[in-house]
């Protein structure tokens, strides 16, 4: 996960220093922690809520 | 009425006054003014105030009223406005440094329509960073403090908001909330915060980037329930402007209020967010749901299966959202966004489209089974945040004390002040944060009622009948000047 930090780093001209590298990485491997559960779900079927309630979109 | 009592004037005590002529818009302008003026130095409430334009407004307002043309009940009302909202002519930030020099040459829709109903507009009030928080300790403007003590926030995002209208520096704000951004606030500072359904109001005008597409919400801070559905009647409905606003016809939310709510069935909603709710907050929210009851509505708990994914759908949802609107700002002023919210937005661009995918599936079964639990039960109530209110220290550094639990203030799932609220903003369902008690500390303790889609009237009556059988609203806070 740190390459990519590091790509994006280097992609958007960030010149974060190691410390700051570290600490995007800690947030972005909790955050796949975190989405992990999603995928354990049973989706089989389901749409996503691109639109939360379409009965009553435009 | 004594108009010089600020503290206790409100939007429908006063619109009769002001219609009448027996109020003078000028004059009252002068005197939120003059209290802005004293208060703001200490509550940092405001980031702009727009003395000149709100006379100004008020000085037409007053000429129209004159000539027999009362535009309607937020005619001659003294307004605020959070600074992640467009207004022509004044400068807004956002909360950032990216924007400190922006002067938008439009209105929001939402401030349109303020401004079309006669509502006079004093200033743009402060908000977290990006509003990405709830604490309004802003880096770029300061840290916004909580009138009933000083020393604690005033809740975020919309933390200005919150602290004006509360200290009675204006009648009414207009927030947004995408994870508990009006309700949070409304809370800590004591007053009312609706966050309608989804597209009730038009967001078009709101900085793109302070607040997720789909769970962001415009929203309405004022003192009582009844100011809430006077001003969401002037502020609600389509919008050309907005393609996810919705075209259902807007009520007369006023009508609502008195409506008899007895048998009406409230489900107390329970879940992961009990985790970080404190003895304190579950025993005003208790005698809460007592007084519902001695109202005669029916109560019993109910949850949802999924309920433990909310966080994470949240997260990977507004993440996602959220930096897809940052993208230039980050390839060209990354170091104009303070450390933590640079390192948040940099982090969601790793995020991979099938984790934010699969968040929109699991959110349709989420929203699928709150609409069938409302087969069972018409409304929702709960805390609005789960702790009472930190003071700016605890938030500085990081950890909460929960009945002697250190808790970390914000981890993976966000914000831990955000866990009550979130689950209305995954399913778009309309909420309103009420004042329901007080701390030992003497800050306000908020509750949430909530409901299905459009069902902003059914939530306003019950609202209004819980504020008439207790006085919490009446209680203002003593801003200690020195």
């Amino acid at each position: 996960m740190k390459d990519a930090v590091q790509r994006i780093n280097v992609e958007y001209g960030l010149n974060l220093t190691e410390e700051e590298i570290e600490i995007i990485t800690k947030q972005v491997e909790a955050g796949k922690r975190l989405f992990q559960k999603l995928y354990e779900v049973d989706v089989e079927g389901v749409v996503p809520a691109l639109k939360i309630d379409p009965a009553e979109r435009p | 009425m004594n108009i010089q009592d600020l503290e206790k004037l409100t939007i429908a005590g006063l619109a009769p006054e002001i219609k009448s002529r027996k109020i003078s818009p000028v004059e009252l302008t002068r005197l939120f003014l003059d209290r802005i003026e004293r208060l703001n130095p200490v509550l940092n409430a405001y980031v702009t105030v727009t003395a000149d334009d709100a006379l100004a407004q008020a000085k037409r307002a007053e000429e129209e009223i004159a000539q027999g043309r009362y535009r309607g009940p937020l005619h001659g009302i003294p307004f605020s406005i959070k600074d992640n909202i467009a207004t022509q002519g004044v400068r807004t930030t956002a909360g950032s440094k990216v924007l400190d020099n922006w002067i938008p040459d439009f209105d929001a829709s939402v401030v349109a329509r303020l401004k079309d109903a006669g509502a006079m507009i004093l200033g743009k009030t402060n908000l977290h960073e990006w509003a990405l928080g709830g604490t309004t300790i802003n880096p770029f403007y300061g840290t916004t403090h909580n009138p009933w003590d000083l020393n604690r926030i005033a809740g975020g995002s919309s933390g200005g908001s919150g602290a004006a209208v509360a200290a009675s520096l204006c009648l009414g704000s207009i927030g947004t909330d995408s994870a508990q951004s009006v309700r949070n606030p409304a809370s800590m500072c004591g007053v009312v915060g609706l966050k309608p359904t989804y597209g009730r109001i038009s967001q078009y005008g709101t900085v793109p980037g302070t607040g997720a597409y789909s769970c962001n919400h415009t929203g309405i801070l004022a003192k009582t329930v009844e100011d809430a559905a006077i001003v969401l009647a002037a502020v609600a409905g389509h919008d050309l402007k907005d393609p996810l606003s919705a075209r259902k016809p807007v009520p007369k939310y006023s009508d609502s209020l008195g409506k008899n709510v007895k048998g009406l069935k409230v489900g107390i909603l329970r879940g992961y967010f009990e985790e970080v709710m404190a003895a304190e907050v579950k025993e005003t929210f208790d005698e809460a749901v007592a007084v519902l009851k001695s109202l005669g509505m029916e109560t019993e708990e109910v949850t949802i299966p999924h309920m433990d994914l909310i966080p994470a759908v949240k997260v990977c949802t507004s993440r996602v959202e959220n930096s897809s609107a940052h993208d230039h700002n980050l390839r060209t002023r990354a170091r104009d966004y303070s450390p933590q919210t640079l390192y948040a937005y940099l982090s969601a661009l790793l995020v991979p489209a099938s984790s934010y995918l699969m968040a929109q599936r699991v959110r349709r079964i989420i929203c699928d089974e709150f609409h069938a639990l409302l087969q069972r039960v018409q409304l929702f109530a709960l805390p609005t945040v789960g702790f009472t209110v930190p003071t700016i220290q605890e938030c500085n550094e990081g950890w909460l004390d929960i009945d002697g639990k250190k808790i970390r203030r914000q981890d993976e799932r966000g914000g831990a002040d955000s866990l009550c609220a979130i689950p209305f903003n995954v399913t778009g369902l309309p909420s309103l944060s009420v004042c329901c008690g007080f701390s030992k500390a003497t800050t306000p303790i908020g509750m949430q009622i909530a409901g299905g889609p459009f069902q902003e009237e059914l939530i306003f009556s019950v609202a209004h009948a819980y504020e008439q059988a207790t006085d919490w609203h009446n209680r203002r806070p003593q801003v200690a000047v020195s």
